[in-house]
């Protein structure tokens, strides 16, 4: 591992967090496998891309990084510091450095609270400032996300859903962290709106040098968008490095079959492209091996018995059979960055 | 603030709920100025004028002691009132922070409190209201105190399962990776989006708690005499049913028109508050 003098703004390294299935009943206690051994680094003023689809542990992991749930293993750093879930002060202090955008903009914010009181709520927590200091902070945040300075006296519903967003973000800014989870902050928006709010978003990413975990199972969002990108499938990482290298030269076929869903529509193309079968499997009993396996166009009999190691690249990875590690003993765990 | 306004919008269109509105309005006050409208003082005897229909100087009439009745309903609304509207408040202020406890918290905390909703609920109110006041004993405060605790696991339980589903909403999440405490969560978020449905609730439970405070007094465990309560009148009217029908009718009246005001003023409010009815 390279000596480094300024530590990412994010780690995440083997990252685990498994749910009890209620009921159940006799036999062995089952569990959702949400994640499964998940690590990846976001550098600061990086805007790096989680994909998959919808069930994949995506959005556990981005509510295990801001606090919300608690992983069974693993190890979360903020800025080289070690986030504690507990209910420590220092922990919760660690945990206001990362905040978060919600997906539904009609759930994110309480409908009874004044705009105004929903952005000033992150500033009165904190403490430290006066009632005329938070008021002026609040009409700074509403300007930076493009936002009249009267929406301060508003309510939610006098509110389009890209406008909510909006708000949304402000409220993620409040506290000026240096990372922010986005997770899939545009997927319930109008395509003429969310483009609108990813250029906001790449905006103050660039003015405040902010670290962007940008959550997406759109992967041509995630393309324009972001710097490097992670595709998951079934609680692990599968594949991962430089937007370009992963959409120019995909190495795992689920990432080429992600990639080709999302291509424009060209009739005389589609017979070209990968396309996935089925479903994705449950997650309280994967398949044996690499997880993908069943639903692989390229599966070989290895895929089935044994999940395959990390084969780092230059700058990346693969987990995936067809691309075997020169030295078997690598796995994501104790790749370097 | 907007519900209110909201109901207001309806109420005009809605003549039913107007004249509930007015009939309501007109109870309180008359309720309320009881000391400066009622003709004669609630208690004054006058053995003179015993059982005397209604005439021009004792409008409603009066009863075995000479007592006007029309002051005696004026001064028991007060009565039927402050209990019915006492009982309800305080009902739904332990009821709801009981139900947001225990939706928010969730876990065994709402496990126990499901339960115990559950078994209270199992006991008609009438019912447990009568065990507690015949274990504490009559009076004012004593019937709000027995009213309030029937109402506690009504509240408690509509509090809960809107406290559980709003403790699902984006908004509380963010607020918690924000660093707030369960506390500010459960004040600033969830009970702000929980109370225009106890509020509702509220409304529709007042004309209950009148009738229970009625039925107590009137089975001789409510006030004690010689308070008039309008359930304790129709009491002392019993016996005199044939030859005095007045002395058991007018509070009787009274009662259904503060508790059909009630209902139709809840029916409104709740048909306001309802969001699907308030985005058409």
């Amino acid at each position: 591992m390279k000596a480094r003098l300024v530590p990412p703004i994010l780690e995440v390294r083997d990252l685990r967090k498994f749910f009890p299935v209620p009921g159940g009943g006799f036999g062995p206690r089952q569990a959702v496998r949400a994640i499964d051994g998940v690590s990846f680094t976001v550098e600061r003023g990086q805007s790096y891309g989680l994909v998959g689809e919808s069930g994949c542990g995506k959005s556990t992991v981005a509510r295990c990084i801001v606090g919300l749930l608690t992983p069974d293993s693993g190890r979360i750093t903020v800025e080289g510091e070690a986030l504690t879930t507990g209910r420590s002060a220092r922990g919760r202090r660690l945990h206001r450095s990362v905040q978060m955008v919600f997906q539904d903009p009609f759930s994110s914010l309480n409908p009874r609270l004044a705009i105004g009181t929903t952005l000033a709520e992150p500033l009165a927590i904190a403490g430290g400032l006066s009632r005329a200091q938070i008021r002026a902070r609040v009409a700074e945040l509403l300007r930076e996300v493009g936002l009249p300075e009267n929406a301060a006296a508003k309510f939610p519903h006098e509110f389009s859903g890209g406008q909510r967003q909006r708000i949304s973000i402000a409220r993620a800014l409040a506290l000026r962290p240096p990372l922010i989870v986005a997770d899939e902050p545009v997927s319930a928006l109008d395509v003429s709106v969310q483009a609108q709010i990813l250029l906001l978003l790449d905006g103050l990413r660039i003015e405040h040098d902010l670290g962007l975990l940008f959550i997406s199972h759109d992967l041509a969002v995630v393309r324009n968008f972001c710097q490097r990108v992670a595709v998951m499938y079934l609680g692990r990482i599968v594949e991962e490095g430089p937007v370009e290298r992963v959409f120019a030269d995909p190495k795992h076929p689920y990432t080429l079959a992600l990639r080709d869903s999302s291509l424009p529509p060209d009739p005389a193309a589609r017979d070209r492209l990968a396309r996935i079968e089925g479903e994705m499997p449950s997650a309280i009993d994967p398949p044996k091996g690499c997880h993908f396996h069943p639903r692989c166009p390229r599966r070989m009999p290895i895929c089935s018995v044994e999940a395959p190691a990390w084969t780092p690249f230059a700058d990346g990875g693969v987990a995936c059979h067809l691309h075997p590690p020169p030295d078997a003993t690598v796995t994501p765990a104790n790749r370097g960055t | 603030m907007t519900a209110l306004r909201t109901a207001i919008a309806m109420v005009a269109p809605n003549r039913a709920a107007g004249w509930g509105f007015l009939a309501l309005a007109a109870i309180c006050l008359l309720a309320l100025a009881a000391p400066l409208v009622a003709p004669y003082a609630p208690a004054e005897q006058d053995l003179m004028a015993r059982l005397e229909p209604p005439s021009a100087q004792h409008w409603l009439g009066t009863d075995n002691f000479g007592r006007d009745i029309l002051s005696r309903i004026l001064w028991g609304a007060r009565i039927s009132l402050l209990v019915g509207l006492g009982a309800t408040l305080v009902g739904m202020v332990i009821g709801g922070a009981l139900g947001i406890w225990a939706g928010f918290k969730g876990g065994i905390v709402d496990l126990l409190a499901a339960r115990v909703i559950d078994v209270l609920l199992s006991f008609p109110s009438l019912i447990l209201c009568l065990l507690i006041v015949s274990l504490v004993g009559p009076g004012v405060v004593e019937l709000i105190a027995a009213i309030a605790v029937s109402l506690v696991p009504k509240f408690a339980r509509v509090a809960r399962s809107s406290a559980i589903a709003i403790s699902h909403r984006e908004f509380v999440d963010a607020c918690r990776t924000v660093g707030g405490s369960d506390l500010r969560i459960m004040l600033r978020h969830i009970t702000p989006n929980v109370v225009g449905e106890l509020a509702v609730m509220a409304s529709l439970w007042t004309a209950n708690a009148v009738l229970i405070e009625a039925s107590l007094s009137f089975l001789g465990l409510g006030v004690r005499p010689p308070t008039p309560t309008l359930g304790g009148m129709m009491l002392e009217g019993l016996n005199l049913l044939h030859d005095a029908p007045w002395l058991t009718l007018f509070p009787g009246l009274v009662i259904l028109a503060m508790v059909l005001a009630l209902n139709l003023v809840g029916d409104t409010l709740r048909d306001a508050v309802d969001p699907r009815l308030r985005e058409v």
